[in-house]
């Protein structure tokens, strides 16, 4: 009996955290594990950094629904070993753009605006990236997943990720098809992970 | 020799709007993605991208190489000082009285006790600069891109944005300057402002799958960004998912 209340206080204290966990505080998080990440850039090689933020980036995204709306009508014209493909080469992607372009540290910090109500129970996080030459806004649109809050979209410096990659996607998709698709994708995966964080100074 | 090129130059200008017009009766471009002018937007993006790597990206390099970053941003703050009067126009035209009061006493503080530009005075003193243009206030005024562009050596642009070209030139001081003194500081103006495009082509090279593509989005996404000052509203970020969720609805009927 005390082993029941213990589990049933567990579950409890287990979904009361995810509610707790704000749209702002999933987006904090990730900030947070992407200064340190800079921070240690001159330390740590390309693939260390890349198993630092892995975690974070697959908690804090929700790549099957970014999938979905990034392939819009031709989503649902693939099987479910392509879908999962898609997936799976969406989130490497992500990941390996994160490491491979916060990749130095020289005083950035990331700033909370506020937040915005939008349709279907999304929110909007606004903040904005503090350099020493400029603020740039980073947007992030957020909605509830089954489990917890999950970003959906990145509006960087105005430009809204979700679009950027819908357009350039589907025109490949239609053009070259779902395989060419794939091997591109991968090939700029490969591209980022040459680089090295040496030759971007 | 300079009056045949900017002839020419012209011209060509005319006959890409003129084609623009013979096509705009044909093509709907209500759906967001509509580009009726790839076909002759594409070779245009193939020409100014081969011309960009070949010429001005080395050309970019090499200065960036030779000219210490302070060096870089006094040429940058000069030659957004001499933009600045089309900046002030586009308040007034946008019905931003006060902005364009601020932006009159930074361009005047700059151009005097900022040495004709090169220094920054104005927003040490909080009068920060802004990004207005006669693109941008006709978005303000309701017009839409009606079509994207590739103009030939400036790069991506729309039919709301060409306008622009002559209320810049008309306000830049440079334009009232014999060819000898404007033709080296343009010179200098266009390498300057390749160089501070270098991370985003960059930044371009190594994401884009279909560049041309690519390009467009970011222009679009941009100016839209631009004609609400930063601030588009959610809508903007709304209209996408109910296209979205629309098309999977009619997807899932014709399925099922």
């Amino acid at each position: 009996m005390k082993k029941l209340l213990l589990c049933l206080m567990l579950i409890f204290n287990f979904q009361n955290s995810i509610a707790d966990e704000t749209p702002e505080a999933v987006v904090n998080h990730l900030h947070e594990s992407l200064i340190v990440v800079m921070k240690k850039s001159g330390e740590l090689d390309f693939d260390a950094r890349y198993r630092i933020l892995e975690p974070v980036v697959l908690e804090s995204f929700d790549f099957e629904t970014i999938s979905r709306l990034v392939l819009g009508r031709s989503w649902k014209k693939l099987n479910d070993d392509q879908k999962k493909q898609f997936i799976d080469i969406l989130s490497r992607l992500s990941i390996t753009s994160y490491v491979s372009r916060f990749d130095g540290y020289s005083g950035e910090k990331f700033e909370y605006l506020g937040d915005e109500n939008m349709k279907k129970g999304r929110v909007l996080v606004k903040t904005q990236l503090i350099t020493s030459e400029r603020q740039i806004p980073f947007n992030y649109v957020l909605h509830p997943a089954a489990d917890k809050w999950r970003i959906i979209n990145v509006i960087a410096d105005g430009i809204s990720d979700l679009s950027l990659r819908r357009a350039e996607y589907t025109r490949t998709l239609k053009t070259d098809g779902f395989d060419k698709l794939v091997e591109k994708l991968l090939e700029k995966i490969k591209g980022m992970e040459e680089k090295g964080p040496d030759d971007t100074a | 020799m300079n009056n045949n090129k900017r002839c020419s130059k012209q011209s060509f200008l005319m006959w890409h709007v003129f084609l623009l017009f013979l096509t705009l009766g044909l093509t709907d471009t209500v759906f967001a993605e509509a580009d009726p002018l790839e076909s002759i937007n594409r070779p245009i993006y193939n020409f100014n991208d081969a011309l960009d790597r070949h010429v001005m990206q080395p050309i970019a390099r090499g200065y960036t190489k030779i000219t210490p970053e302070p060096v870089r941003d006094r040429i940058t703050n000069f030659f957004n000082n001499l933009t600045y009067l089309n900046v002030i126009l586009n308040d007034f035209l946008q019905g931003k009285f006060h902005q364009g009061i601020d932006d009159s006493a930074r361009f005047f503080i700059n151009s005097t006790v900022g040495l004709g530009g090169l220094f920054d005075p104005a927003s040490t003193g909080g009068l920060v600069q802004h990004n207005e243009d006669f693109g941008q206030t006709l978005g303000v005024w309701g017009m839409d891109e009606v079509a994207y562009l590739v103009l030939p050596l400036l790069g991506p642009s729309s039919v709301r944005d060409v306008p622009d070209l002559a209320t810049s030139t008309a306000l830049n001081p440079l334009t009232y300057f014999t060819f000898a003194i404007a033709a080296p500081i343009s010179a200098v103006n266009i390498v300057n402002s390749r160089a501070n495009l270098l991370e985003a082509t960059e930044f371009r090279d190594e994401a884009a799958l279909d560049p041309y593509v690519f390009t467009r989005e970011a222009y679009r996404q941009h100016r839209i960004s631009l004609i609400y000052d930063g601030n588009p509203p959610t809508q903007e970020l709304e209209d996408f998912f109910d296209d979205e969720e629309d098309a999977l609805e009619e997807d899932t009927l014709i399925i099922e």
